[in-house]
């Protein structure tokens, strides 16, 4: 385990003290990179955003541990994010990033299979979020309800279902719907 | 093969380690020889994961919108400094000192290994259910995945048996869960019961885990000046402070 791993323990609690120290050491570089390859100032913002909610995506995985620096990390995710955007803008002008990261070998693996994995989980995140916004009023109340460190029957007894068959049943209906919607997508 | 609306549910109900003990060894028997369960487990999974933390991803988008970008640093101008050469020695023994002091290069960097020695668990005076013994081994197996897994059911069973909530504290500990960790920890610490002095010390061990060396000290300094992690906490003291 790195010990930059603090910082992810900084984003899932939302920790603002430490995610302005995230900001202050490492934004800077990333907007260097986005604005020497036909950026502006608002697309840094937005792809250092972006990347850090895809790290927040990942290690909700219980297994999730950060291997390598953060830094190294953000800049290789901000890096692929911008060069997707890039092809998405259809902008025909050559890119060149500066990798000040690069470590070879088993490292350089390691973080590439992590960025990767983060960009996939991301994905999945904001395509099931798509997927929620078209669900019903009802099913959204529900399964608003559902977080981490709350059981199922506290969520069951908030929602006025005294038998938890029914809050399992409702609540698989709504997943069901949610799935329905995906693979309709 | 279709799967069943109570397989859904069952499925459900084991990501929300909502299962009985009974239902789940029948559901981790069928897992392995269904394949078409098992897949439907890991899709369900990610909905899952995604349900259970998509309030808080929310809240840190919301966080991220209105962070303010740090500006840039100006270029500070350069005033030339003329210094003698005792100066310029006594500027150079202060610096190997603050290098020395920050770096500590005597902190073993397994700190927390060094002073994580767990007593082994042992629930089985106290209850009577013959799962425990299995329970036990995964802990002292140091299998904390598993540990962690039973003991959640178990403390969800029987809330009211401290000790084993301090060692699923442990477990998520060893896991790297921090979060559940503290909230344990700090719950048992602030109680009453005989294993006060021991969650307060696993608050000290999990800071320093995550390297905060300041709020480990912090911890230390609420043991009992002599309770059993006494002379311990003091030997961690002279590593980090």
């Amino acid at each position: 385990m790195h010990k930059d791993q603090r910082y992810i323990l900084a984003l899932k609690n939302r920790d603002e003290r430490v995610i302005t120290e995230i900001y202050d050491l490492h934004f800077e570089k990333i907007k260097k990179m986005i604005l020497s390859n036909s950026g502006n100032e608002s697309d840094a913002k937005d792809i250092f955003q972006e990347s850090l909610i895809a790290l927040f995506d990942l290690a909700t995985k219980k297994e999730f541990v950060l291997t390598c620096p953060l830094g190294a990390f953000l800049h290789r995710i901000c890096k692929n994010k911008w060069i997707d955007k890039i092809r998405k803008k259809k902008v025909k002008q050559e890119v060149s990033f500066e990798d000040h990261f690069r470590y070879g070998g088993e490292e350089e693996s390691g973080l590439i299979v992590m960025v990767e994995e983060a960009e996939k989980e991301n994905q999945i995140f904001n395509q099931l979020e798509r997927a929620f916004q078209q669900l019903s009023e009802t099913c959204q109340e529900l399964l608003r309800k559902v977080r981490e460190n709350f059981s199922a029957q506290e969520i069951a007894k908030d929602l006025g279902m005294d038998q938890m068959n029914t809050f399992y049943r409702r609540k698989n209906a709504c997943i069901q719907r949610m799935k329905k919607i995906l693979e309709t997508a | 093969m279709k799967i069943t609306e109570e397989d859904q549910i069952l499925i459900e109900m084991y990501l929300d380690n909502a299962i009985s003990p009974t239902d789940l060894l029948s559901f981790e028997k069928r897992l392995k020889e269904e394949e078409h369960l098992a897949s439907a487990l890991t899709k369900q999974s990610e909905i899952h994961r995604f349900l259970r933390n998509r309030e808080d991803r929310n809240d840190l988008k919301s966080m991220l919108e209105k962070q303010t970008i740090p500006q840039g640093k100006k270029p500070t101008k350069v005033i030339p400094f003329y210094a003698s050469n005792w100066t310029k020695l006594a500027i150079g023994v202060a610096a190997i000192f603050l290098i020395v002091m920050v770096w500590q290069p005597w902190v073993s960097p397994d700190v927390y290994q060094q002073f994580a020695q767990h007593k082994p668990l042992s629930l089985t005076e106290r209850g009577t259910q013959n799962n425990l013994a299995e329970l036990e081994q995964t802990f002292n197996g140091k299998d904390y995945e598993q540990s962690a897994a039973f003991l959640k059911i178990y403390v969800a069973k029987s809330p009211e048996d401290i000790k084993a909530q301090l060692y699923l504290g442990i477990s998520y500990l060893e896991l790297g869960d921090y979060e559940q960790a503290e909230i344990l920890l700090q719950k048992i610490a602030k109680g009453q019961s005989v294993f006060k002095e021991e969650a307060i010390w696993y608050s000290a061990l999990s800071n320093i885990k995550q390297g905060n060396n300041t709020e480990a000290l912090r911890s230390l300094e609420k043991l009992s000046k002599d309770g059993p992690y006494t002379q311990k906490a003091k030997e961690l003291k002279s590593l980090i402070d």
